[in-house]
Formats: structure tokens, sequence, C-alpha cells
């Protein structure tokens, strides 16, 4: 893929499976960004303030963020996420199973969030990956 | 002339004797009525006595006989020496057929014993005592007697106040009933209101249940579908003809169980959280047809309307509704393009809707069946689908308190009904 890609990715995803599946799905579409996986809400949080705190800042490009997760939700993140001015512009896809969370995204700032819905094989998932690249390249302006 | 033999004109003579007696006792009970009688003479087992009416008592009696209780004055005995109108009219007899009667005479046999205490008592206190009266084409008159004694010289006397109990005693009764038919009321009442409650909870119980069941199913069926589609898509080449046809068997199920949850997920939300507002359907219709537009530009669908009203409906549900049904009407074609129209007219306060379609129709048997979740009438092959659309429409139009019915001819076409509240104009 010779398009402009995240350099590094925040995976927010309690599912196995489905953090194989999207190892499998960046693979297909020769993603190489180093992938940072957490397993639930509060990790999330963490793992974003303490990235933040660090001189340069290590956040990363990109978060796929689940929205049925333990410990704090997908949503909580997300105010996490706006209430922080550190944390202010982060690009955070929602990638969730729900057909009927498409407002999750006023948690945050909906010019930083977009959100997709987990497609049921994995050809699908290359194609949403795709538009999650394309949404990634937009809106961080490259 | 005829000649009569004697002992006929004897019998003629003792009739005669006594048609006289019998005048003689009349007038003298009248004379008693009109106060123009001094004294009975009272024929009692410590011999006859002798009772006077004064005049002085006649002002008194003029007093008793006119008032509405009963009133009536008894000797020590129980002989009638006086009565009201008032008690002869209880009775339904002449006066002249009460006073010098014994008042047990018109008492109950049962309460003869509480008349006889009652005169018993007199003599000493004031008493009062409950009496049921035998009154003719009567089940009983119940009196309450409240008794005086007079003592002589104007007496010895019994003086009694009646009061009819028997309006009191049936308006009781009827209180009583009324009671009873309001606490019986009352409880099937709370009966129909602890049923309704106990239906509400199991149904949202119920709904709960279906939306959690198929709202969790969702992950792990993806995970089935995603991984299958994963293999096929990487290890395709390593398997035979038979191994790519188990995966694809594998996958295929999978979707089609997704499909099934997703449809009942979307058939558990359609009961849930309505939002009843004034609607125009119009603009609904535009909205379902919109989203009908690839299907009626394939098709070469034509779907008219009347004018439709505003109803009081959630809007997200009724362009659901409209649009399942003309999906409907669409799939279930004959080879000809599928014209559709949509009616709506006033029916008993509400709006009755006909969406009608020039399809293959509905066999009469089915028109119950096809409103259930997941009851399909053609194999899966020939018109694809997990069967929830009706049982959605029939969820919406319910969950509306309308009604939803189908009317068909098999091979000509079929016309779904439904009604809907009024919307405020």
């Amino acid at each position: 893929m010779s398009e402009p890609q995240p350099r590094s990715i925040l995976l927010v995803e309690d599912n196995p499976g489905d953090v194989v599946m999207t190892r499998e799905a960046m693979g297909r579409l020769e993603v190489h960004a180093e992938l940072y996986v957490v397993t639930d809400g509060g990790q999330a949080i963490d793992y974003l303030k303490s990235a933040a705190g660090q001189q340069p800042d290590q956040l990363p490009d990109l978060v796929l963020l689940d929205l049925n997760l333990p410990v704090r939700t997908g949503r909580e993140v997300l105010a996490e996420v706006n209430a922080d001015p550190r944390l202010h512009g982060l690009l955070v896809a929602i990638l969730t199973s729900s057909a009927h969370e498409q407002d999750a995204c006023h948690h945050y700032r909906p010019e930083y969030c977009q959100y997709f819905q987990k497609p049921p094989t994995f050809r699908e998932l290359v194609e949403r990956m795709r538009d999650i690249l394309r949404f990634w390249a937009t809106r961080s302006g490259r | 002339m005829t000649r009569r033999s004697d002992p006929t004109r004897n019998l003629e003579a003792q009739v005669q004797e006594l048609q006289a007696q019998l005048a003689e006792a009349q007038d003298a009970l009248e004379a008693i009525h009109r106060g123009q009688v001094d004294a009975i003479i009272v024929s009692g087992p410590d011999g006859e006595r002798i009772f006077s009416l004064t005049e002085t008592a006649s002002v008194y009696r003029r007093v008793v006989e006119t008032m509405s209780e009963s009133g009536l004055t008894v000797s020590p005995e129980g002989i009638i020496i006086f009565c009201n109108d008032r008690f002869a009219n209880l009775l339904g007899l002449p006066m002249t057929r009460i006073v010098a009667r014994p008042l047990a005479d018109f008492v109950a046999p049962s309460h003869r014993p509480a008349l006889a205490r009652l005169l018993q008592t007199a003599p000493t206190r004031p008493a009062s005592a409950r009496i049921l009266l035998e009154v003719p084409h009567h089940p009983g008159l119940p009196i309450h007697f409240w008794a005086n004694y007079l003592p002589p010289p104007d007496g010895p006397l019994v003086c009694l106040v009646g009061t009819d109990l028997s309006q009191l005693e049936m308006d009781q009764e009827t209180i009583l009933q009324l009671q009873e038919q309001r606490s019986a009321l009352q409880e099937s009442e709370n009966r129909a209101r602890q049923t309704a409650e106990d239906l509400a909870r199991s149904n949202r119980d119920l709904e709960q249940f279906a939306y959690v069941a198929s709202h969790d199913l969702q992950e792990p069926l993806r995970m089935v579908s995603g991984f299958m589609d994963l293999l096929e898509d990487r290890y395709a080449g390593q398997l035979d003809v038979r191994g790519r046809e188990y995966v694809h068997f594998a996958l295929e199920g999978a979707q089609r169980a997704q499909r099934l949850v997703a449809d009942l997920l979307q058939y558990s939300r359609a009961g849930r959280d309505e939002q009843l507002q004034t609607t125009d359907a119009q603009a609904a219709l535009a909205e379902a047809l919109a989203n009908l537009r690839t299907a009626i530009d394939e098709t070469g669908a034509t779907v008219t309307h009347d004018p439709l009203p505003v109803v009081q409906a959630d809007p997200t549900r009724l362009v659901q509704l409209l649009q399942n049904l003309i999906a409907n009407a669409i799939k279930f074609r004959r080879d000809e393009p599928p014209r559709v129209h949509v009616a709506a007219s006033a029916r008993d306060g509400q709006w009755l809707f006909a969406v009608q379609d020039n399809g293959i129709g509905i066999p009469p048997d089915q028109y119950e069946r096809i409103f259930l979740i997941f009851q399909r009438l053609h194999l899966r092959e020939t018109y694809p689908g997990t069967g929830v659309g009706l049982a959605i429409c029939k969820r919406i139009v319910e969950r509306h308190g309308g009604r939803i019915w189908v009317e068909s001819q098999p091979g000509q076409g079929t016309t779904f009904y439904f009604t809907l509240h009024r919307g405020e104009a």
C-alpha cells in the first residue's frame, strides 16, 4: 500500500478473535503500523493518558475502539478523551458489532470520530479496514 | 206460595239472628273507631274486665290514629283494644276485623313467644322487640314494637308503638348486596390488574430476553463466519473440493444464523420505546419508498397512493411498517411488473390503511400464519428471507393499538389492512 499510513494504532478489543481478524485484515492491506492492543476501557484510558504525558507524546495515530468493553465502556473512553485537552484531536474509529450505536461519537467530537460496524465476514472486514484507513487519511490531513 | 219445612225455617231464623249480631258487632266496632264507645268488655282468664275509653283519651287517640307509626293498645293478655289506621293498613284488614282479637293472631307463630315476653315485661319496665307480623300474600312483615305499660285506673293496658322495619331491612339487604357486589368487583379488578401487571412484566422480560439473546449471539456468530471466511480465503488452496464444500456450508449456516439473529433483534426492537406523536403518513411513505428505491427500479414496480392522513404513531416504526408491506408486495410479484397502491380511509374513529398489490396472493388458510415470526410460505431458494417482515408489521401495529389483517385472491393479488389512531390535526 503506497498511500500514507498510520504509524501506530491502539486496538481496544476484548475479543481475541477480533484481535486476530483485525491483524489479518491489516496484513491483507499491507498496513505496517505498530499495533498496541488493550482489552478493556480502563486500560485504554490509562494507556492514552500515560502516552499523552510523555515527551514527546507517544499517542497513537489512530484508535480502533470497540464499544462493549469490560471495566469501562467504549463510550466512557470517548468521554475521557473528550475531557482531556492533551487528547484533543485523537482520531478514533469505533468498530463495534452493534448496529444501533451510531450516536456514540457524540461522546467525543464527530470530526475526530467515526462509527463502523463489524461485518460478518473476513472479506468484508478487509473492506471496512480500507474505509477506516480512508477516514484516518482524510481527518489526519495526509 | 210454596210451603216450607220447619227445619228450613229454623235455619233461616238462625241466619237472620247471626246477621243481626254481626251488624251489631260491626256497629259497635265502628263506634269504637269513631270514639263513640266508652268501654269494651274483655273476657280473660280472670273473668270479664271492662276497658273504658274516656273522652280525654280520645283526643290523644286522634294523634295516634293519624301518625305514621303503628299504634295500638292491648290488654295485658294481648287482646287488641284499639289500633290506628297505619296498623290496619299494614295488615291489609279493616279495623273491624282487628279490634277485639288477640294480637298474637296477626303474629308469625315463631314470633308469638317474643310477643308474650314483651307483654310480660311491659308492666315492670318499658321494653321493645322485633316481631314478625303475618300478613296475607307477604313473607312476613318485621315490626319493631315499643311497649309501655299503662297502670290502673286507666289501665291495665299495654300501649304499643310499632315501626315498620321492612323497608329498612330491605334497604339494609340491598346495601349489603351492593357492598358484596362492590367488593367482588373490586376483587376482580384487583385480579385483572395483577394479571395485567404480570403479563406486562412477563412481556418485558421476554423482550429483554429476545433483545439480549439476539444481541449477544451476534458476537460468537460473527466469529464463526469471520474465521470460516478467513479459512476459505487463506487456505482454500490447501483444501480439496469436499473440504471447500464443508467450509462453504458452515459459512452459509453461520451467515443465515446471523440474519435470523439480526431479524430477531429488529423484531424485539420493534416493540420497544415507541415515541407516539402526530406523524404524517405521507412523509413516512415517501421515506419508505426512498429506502426501497433499488427494489422498485429493478422490478419496474409502480407504487401509487391516496392522499395519506396524519396519524398517531412513532415515525420510524411507521416507515418500517409501510416499507415492509411494500417490500413484500414487490417481492411476491408475478411475472408482470408489480403494482402497489396504498389507500387510507376513516373508519370508526381510526384510519384504515390498505396496501394492495397484484402479486402471487396468499391462500386463505395461511392468513394467520404469515404474521408469525420465522414462518415462511416458500422455499428460501424461491423467495429469500427469514420470515420476520410481517411479524414485525404485526408487532408495530399492535403496539400502536391497531389491528392488521390480510385479504387475498391467490394468483391475483393481496391487500394488507391495518388501523392506526388519528393524529391531532
